[in-house]
């Protein structure tokens, strides 16, 4: 059995981004799966099964940390801390395989090479940004901003491959929201990298930033033989398209975002 | 030793040569980096720690700790040059690459010096617990780093020299302290032998760095 995260807080994204995540895994899932979604909302398809806020590490629900006086760039350090509650080990009882994915995201085609994948191997997944320039990743300043190499849109692990992430979690909580105010990718490239294994670039892709830098790295392009289109966007970049927003405007997005 | 001139010169540069080809071959990433590292701003930072600090200093044969040490470039000969007989100088830094070029850098002096790779902002509370304590803990990059107040160590004689700065526009200062009251507070010295500011680039645009330097 697969147990399927995400999560939904604040007045960004409404609930059909989870239910429509839900329809996507349905539709290109073959195995028997569980689907949870750790927020404060209802109103979710009756699939969705839904889970509270964990409480484990300090200011981490999202009214904790918007309640926190500690903001850099006018978000609270370390902005994603529910998605932190995913490395707990058997968090809210829940056992087995598991894969947590951003709301924001296209599941394009059958998931079962990702499975496969992650069967054939000892570590758990990560998405990667492999749209990075890579000369800059390779330089010192990445590594002094605590810059992210991995892309965390989708993660797939057993509870055993990641349990120093949730015990460094408990260690140093106040050293990793401070340390790592970019997210919690910036603490995963930081301080667990070894524990993963990328998804390829043949599955994984980006709807603002392409697939594979320096040769591949056109925006808004359909790249039908991958498996999952990320919507990231960076204020940097006001034509990022969020995915909603996406959906309006390319109608093979709208296809599969239902 | 060469000539009178370079007899006279505080920092032997002939003796760079080498490190900067092994820049050139192995790391050209770096190189930019590395030059950052020998602006006139850094300069003038770490020669008025040094400076101020080889005044403070009472410790004879101190063993010196430099957190976030990066390659050294300045510090490391400043602090053979001013302060005499140095035991040991202990220098961290979470950046593998630039220890190896550390060593090439430092070359006359690494018999004296032990490199430690290790992420300051998340070894506070181990360090209190190394083999070999300081007699003089110098952090001259405090804006990268957790409050310097929870590292103190146990012994009152360690002599501190902190070295912060306010502008928060790149985004690896993740603790600017906007001002030197602020800086101050972060570190929580008790006793301040020296504390000032001098403009944080080469021209004042209102950026400022912070010196405090003292006893916990």
């Amino acid at each position: 059995m697969l147990n399927f995260f995400c999560s939904l807080w604040g007045d960004k994204y409404s609930i059909d981004y989870v239910n429509r995540l839900y329809s996507m895994i349905e539709r290109n899932c073959s195995e028997p799966f569980f689907f949870f979604c750790q927020t404060d909302k209802t109103g979710f398809r009756k699939e969705v099964q839904v889970l509270p806020f964990l409480t484990d590490l300090k200011e981490s629900t999202p009214e904790e940390m918007w309640n926190t006086d500690d903001f850099m760039n006018e978000l609270p350090r370390l902005w994603d801390r529910p998605k932190l509650n995913y490395w707990k080990p058997n968090g809210w009882g829940i056992t087995g395989t598991k894969i947590a994915l951003d709301i924001d995201i296209v599941i394009q085609k059958d998931m079962t090479p990702i499975f496969e994948l992650f069967e054939s191997q000892d570590k758990a997944l990560s998405g990667r940004s492999w749209w990075h320039n890579m000369d800059h990743e390779a330089l010192p300043q990445w590594r002094r901003r605590y810059g992210a190499r991995n892309n965390g849109g989708f993660y797939m692990w057993k509870d055993d491959q990641v349990i120093d992430i949730w015990n460094d979690l408990k260690h140093n909580t106040k050293y990793i929201y401070f340390c790592f105010h970019g997210g919690s990718d910036n603490f995963i490239t930081t301080r667990h990298l070894d524990k993963f294994n990328f998804l390829p670039k043949e599955m994984y892709y980006s709807f603002n930033r392409g697939c594979s830098w320096p040769d591949d790295v056109h925006m808004y392009k359909h790249r039908p033989d991958k498996i999952i289109c990320v919507f990231n966007t960076d204020v940097d970049h006001p034509h990022h398209l969020e995915l909603k927003k996406a959906a309006e405007d390319y109608q093979w997005v709208k296809e599969y975002w239902q | 030793m060469g000539t009178r001139t370079m007899e006279r010169m505080n920092i032997p540069v002939w003796e760079w040569s080498e490190t900067l080809e092994l820049i050139a071959h192995k790391y050209p990433h770096r190189y930019k980096d590395f030059a950052y590292s020998i602006r006139k701003n850094q300069w003038e930072a770490k020669s008025w720690l040094m400076e101020i600090l080889s005044v403070v200093n009472e410790k004879e044969n101190p063993v010196i700790w430099v957190l976030g040490s990066w390659y050294g470039s300045v510090i490391v000969p400043l602090i053979f040059r001013y302060i005499d007989n140095v035991k040991e100088v202990h220098l961290f830094d979470y950046d593998e690459e630039v220890f190896e070029i550390c060593h090439s850098l430092h070359k006359k002096w690494n018999s004296k010096i032990v490199r430690h790779c290790k992420d300051i902002n998340f070894e506070i509370d181990v360090l209190k617990s190394y083999d070999v304590q300081p007699d003089i803990v110098i952090n001259t990059s405090c804006e990268h780093m957790w409050v310097m107040s929870d590292l103190l160590l146990e012994d009152k004689s360690i002599l501190y020299a902190f070295q912060s700065n306010n502008f928060d526009l790149e985004p690896s200062h993740i603790n600017a302290a906007h001002s030197l009251e602020k800086f101050k507070e972060q570190c929580g010295l008790t006793t301040i032998e020296y504390e000032g500011s001098k403009p944080f680039h080469d021209i004042d645009d209102g950026y400022k760095r912070w010196m405090i330097i003292g006893y916990a």
